[in-house]
């Protein structure tokens, strides 16, 4: 049975044909083949690229896990002598040895990790005894916190100042590329420091340390994130800005969009709709690289700050040596890193459908 | 549309936009001023104004491994600042050394046996309880010192091997130890080894408890549901506690920041009060108007290894050692690299002695250093390795590399290998593979350093043990007098050379404007929050709630 549409989709080539009943309707344009040959390929390549994924995250995983345990194995010294300490007797040290698993070959301390892991239990923090799933549990929202409101902020400001630099041209564009070269340039933990002595120390308008959850008081939530989103974000800002740019020139100067222009479209349509699509896909190519790049520079920013995030307990954990909680860290970094990956490509398939991820 | 009607158009399009553009950049600058704004409306109120001071906000550089007392450890500094907010001590010392009742209210030695100071027996305060209201019983601290020993923690050695504790009486205790410690009152108070900090028979049964709550007898107790492990703490009121007046704030806030720089700022910034400081940043802290209290927490050395073969046969011989002290230069090295905090060390030094004195007191001499070294046989010189502890910033390896340079002078060759962390350290120096080993010593009573450095059982006495040493200590800890020996015994270490001490490693305070109480020397290097108070801008106390006016902070 057909369905009754408005005179629009006659207008936009909608056919009329007479149903069952005898009735005169107008019937939706159908979709040309190409769309149709499209769509269809966008959905295989999207299911084929997420099954993809899936499997790599998983050889990934199991690499980079056995990767970090014989490293760490490598490095000198062991919980058990931190916890012990230099006074300790050996008859002390062996039996913490023990009782942490440690006196157990590397493979063999490996396998029991993984076949805890693979069902949910990550172990215990040999510093703390507490469960490793509830340390980072309590800090993974505090470094996605920090890394979604940088990206955020990144890509706002970054498409902006790109867009105006590339409509603008001459000095502006300069500037822009002198900023992504500076933010490039700029150490996060330097511009940290000065973020901080400018604005707690010497203005006293926001707060130079800790972290306020979002369910206390979005407002101190904010304002507890404003810093070190600002320290986090620059370099991003920069790249983005430049990559924006570039794609804006290009896409303006390019031959469709001269036509565009002379088929009579508007032009704000034009740069909004058009010539920002064509810059996207640049821009969309480094998102992906600079999310994963804002997780490192979140440890630096999370030990300045003292922000409770999984930055701060991935060097606490290092500097103690504490095996299980490294292991949960490394295990956590390696999904994030992954899944912004897997949404790099979605993101590049939506945007322009004809690209073919490999 | 030729090319020039569409370069034309583009232009006029571009025009358009720049100014739209424009247009769009002052709008999100008016929503990005806006923004700030809100954040900054969210501020608190400065200083300088009459407010209450309710609650006590402490920045520290670490916290304990665990808030369980019997396995706390790292530095006294910040271990005993959090665990005294919610364990209360069997006893208190005062800033003069004395020692006051706590939870214990009389104590004494039972000398009527063969060896003196060897049982020590105390009674108990009555009616209190701990936070979770369990009350304080003799049974229940018979308990927690029995729980403490058997959890093999770093401070077990205060009662050497196989103590025995029994109640005598519902609210007495007997501790029987099989070697003399004439310093147990000081090793149960709050400036002591955790082992004073008497735990609730509860959390004793279960000591998982205590990996995220308090079960003492303090004044405070944590709030867990607003506290991160490892991150910040928050203290509140313990309604249990046996002495209510004596509670100061309504809440207790502590911190922990890393970061030397970012503590300073946070605390000029007004968002704490008190903070533990260091030598990099205490110039500025003066600068910036705070309070700076800083008073010796302990001594950076080298233990000389004389027990293994470490490449360094020369060490084995007392002018050679005596070489080593004499070459250094430590009054220079200590100013140098940490300013008016650095202070040079001789000799050991305890809360009941005096390592150096007019005899062997190693001044900077590098031509005696090298008669020295010629008496040896040693004229030439000869290296040695030695590993250092790379974590504690000047005083790791700029530290280590001064000496060097010191004891170039006089031909001895220092191969310096400094360690990223505690754990890489400590299994290098316990490798016994380094002629000398730089070993951080927290001041301490005799009786808690001897079972350490001096006794040869230990494993970190590198020097392998002193048979007069023992005989020594032995006789000061069974002595009414121990100082009269003890004293002896010490002297004969520093001029045996045993060790080669270096500089103090400092305890250092900020405090800020509107807090009191915060006071350290040279006997009392921890000052303990329970004895912190809100104080007016003349400096008179105030409670908790009291208006007072602060004054502003530079």
């Amino acid at each position: 049975m057909s369905t009754v549409m408005t005179k629009n989709a006659h207008e936009s080539g909608g056919r009329t044909v007479q149903n069952s009943g005898g009735r005169v309707v107008i019937v939706p344009p159908r979709p040309s083949a190409a769309v149709r040959r499209v769509a269809s390929l966008v959905d295989a390549q999207i299911a084929g690229l997420v099954l993809k994924r899936l499997a790599t995250a998983i050889v990934l995983l199991l690499v980079v896990s056995a990767l970090s345990f014989v490293l760490i194995s490598l490095t000198p010294g062991d919980e058990a002598r931190a916890i012990v300490g230099l006074g300790g007797t050996e008859e002390q040290y062996l039996q913490v040895r023990v009782e942490l698993g440690l006196d157990k070959s590397v493979p063999a301390q490996y396998w029991q990790w993984l076949t805890h892991a693979v069902q949910g239990d990550l172990g215990d923090s040999l510093t703390t005894n507490e469960p490793v799933v509830n340390s980072i549990q309590t800090r993974l929202g505090v470094t996605l916190s920090l890394m979604v409101l940088s990206m955020i902020l990144s890509l706002v400001l970054g498409v902006l100042f790109g867009v105006i630099s590339a409509v603008r041209g001459g000095v502006t564009g300069r500037l822009v590329d002198a900023l992504g070269v500076l933010g490039f340039a700029v150490p996060p933990f330097w511009l940290a420091a000065a973020l901080i002595t400018i604005f707690a120390v010497n203005l006293g308008v926001l707060p130079s340390t800790g972290y306020v959850a979002p369910d206390e008081s979005i407002g101190l939530w904010l304002q507890s994130l404003v810093l070190p989103v600002l320290a986090l974000s620059i370099g991003g800002i920069g790249a983005i800005a430049k990559q924006a740019r570039d794609g804006m020139l290009e896409a303006l100067g390019s031959e469709y969009i001269r036509a565009a222009r002379t088929s009579g479209i508007s032009s704000t349509s034009i740069i909004f709709r058009h010539a920002l699509r064509g810059a996207a896909l640049r821009v969309a190519a480094v998102t992906g690289w600079i999310t994963i790049s804002l997780l490192g520079g979140a440890v630096f920013v999370e030990s300045v700050f003292a922000i409770p995030g999984l930055g701060s307990l991935a060097v606490t954990a290092a500097t103690q040596h504490d095996i299980p909680l490294i292991q949960g860290v490394v295990v956590i970094f390696t999904a994030i890193v992954v899944i912004v990956n897997l949404g790099t490509d979605l993101l590049n398939i939506w945007i322009d459908p004809r690209v073919r991820v490999a | 549309m030729n090319a020039k009607q569409l370069s034309a158009d583009t232009t006029s399009v571009g025009e358009r936009l720049s100014r739209g553009s424009r247009r769009l950049s002052v709008a999100c600058t008016a929503i990005l001023l806006a923004a700030l704004l809100v954040a900054i409306s969210a501020c608190g109120s400065s200083s300088g104004a009459y407010e209450k001071i309710t609650t006590l906000k402490i920045a520290l550089n670490s916290a304990p491994n665990s808030l369980n007392p019997a396995l706390a450890t790292g530095s006294r500094q910040f271990i005993a600042i959090q665990l005294s907010l919610s364990y209360a001590a069997l006893f208190h010392q005062t800033p003069t050394g004395d020692i006051e009742p706590q939870l214990a209210t009389t104590w004494h030695y039972d000398n009527s046996g063969t060896t003196p100071n060897q049982e020590f027996e105390f009674t108990l305060r009555p009616d209190v309880k701990f936070s979770d209201g369990t009350p304080l019983t003799a049974e229940s601290v018979v308990g927690w010192l029995k729980y403490f020993v058997e959890s093999k923690g770093p401070f077990v050695g205060n009662f050497g091997a196989n103590p025995t504790f029994t109640a005598t009486s519902p609210l007495s205790v007997k501790i029987e130890m099989t070697s003399p410690n004439p310093d147990l009152p000081v090793a149960l108070s709050d400036e002591g080894d955790n082992a004073g900090f008497v735990v609730s028979p509860k959390a004793v049964a279960d000591p998982s408890l205590l990996n995220t709550a308090s079960y003492g007898a303090g004044q405070y107790q944590i709030d867990s549901s607003q506290s991160l492990s490892g991150d910040h703490y928050t203290y509140k009121p313990n309604p249990n506690y046996y002495d209510k007046p004596a509670i100061r704030f309504e809440q207790v806030d502590i911190k922990v920041i890393p970061n030397a720089s970012t503590r300073l700022q946070a605390q000029q910034s007004g968002q704490y009060q008190v903070a533990l400081g260091d030598t990099s940043t205490a110039t500025a802290a003066k600068s910036a108007g705070l309070q700076v209290q800083s008073a010796p927490q302990g001594m950076f050395f080298l233990s000389l290894d004389l027990k293994h073969d470490v490449g360094a046969p020369a060490l084995q011989k007392v002018e050679v050692r005596q070489a080593i002290n004499y070459a250094i230069d430590r009054e220079s090295i200590a100013k140098a690299l940490f300013g008016e905090f650095g202070v040079p060390e001789w000799g050991f030094v305890t809360a009941n002695a005096k390592g150096d004195s007019a005899d062997f007191h190693y001044d900077y001499d590098p031509a005696k250093a090298k008669q020295l070294l010629a008496q040896a046989g040693f004229a030439d010189g000869f290296s040695m390795n030695v590993i250092c502890s790379g974590y504690f910033g000047n005083y790791g390896e700029p530290l280590m590399s001064a000496v060097a340079q010191d004891l170039k002078v006089v031909g001895i060759d220092l191969n310096i290998q400094c360690l990223p962390d505690q754990a890489s350290f400590s299994t290098d120096a316990l490798d016994y593979k380094s002629a000398a080993i730089q070993t951080l010593d927290q001041f301490n009573t005799t009786s808690a350093t001897y079972p350490l450095y001096l006794s040869a059982d230990s494993p970190i006495a590198f020097y392998g043990g002193d048979k007069e040493i023992d005989r020594l200590y032995s006789l000061g800890a069974s002595s009414a007098d121990p100082t009269k020996y003890w004293d002896q015994m010490w002297q004969r270490f520093t001029s045996q050379a045993y060790t080669v001490p270096l500089v103090e490693f400092p305890n250092i305070y900020y405090v800020s404007n509107g807090i009191g109480g915060v006071e350290v020397n040279q006997r009392y290097n921890t000052s303990l929050p329970i004895s912190w108070y809100p104080t007016d801008i003349d400096g008179a106390s105030k409670d908790a709630g009291d208006l007072v006016q602060v004054a502003p902070n530079p």
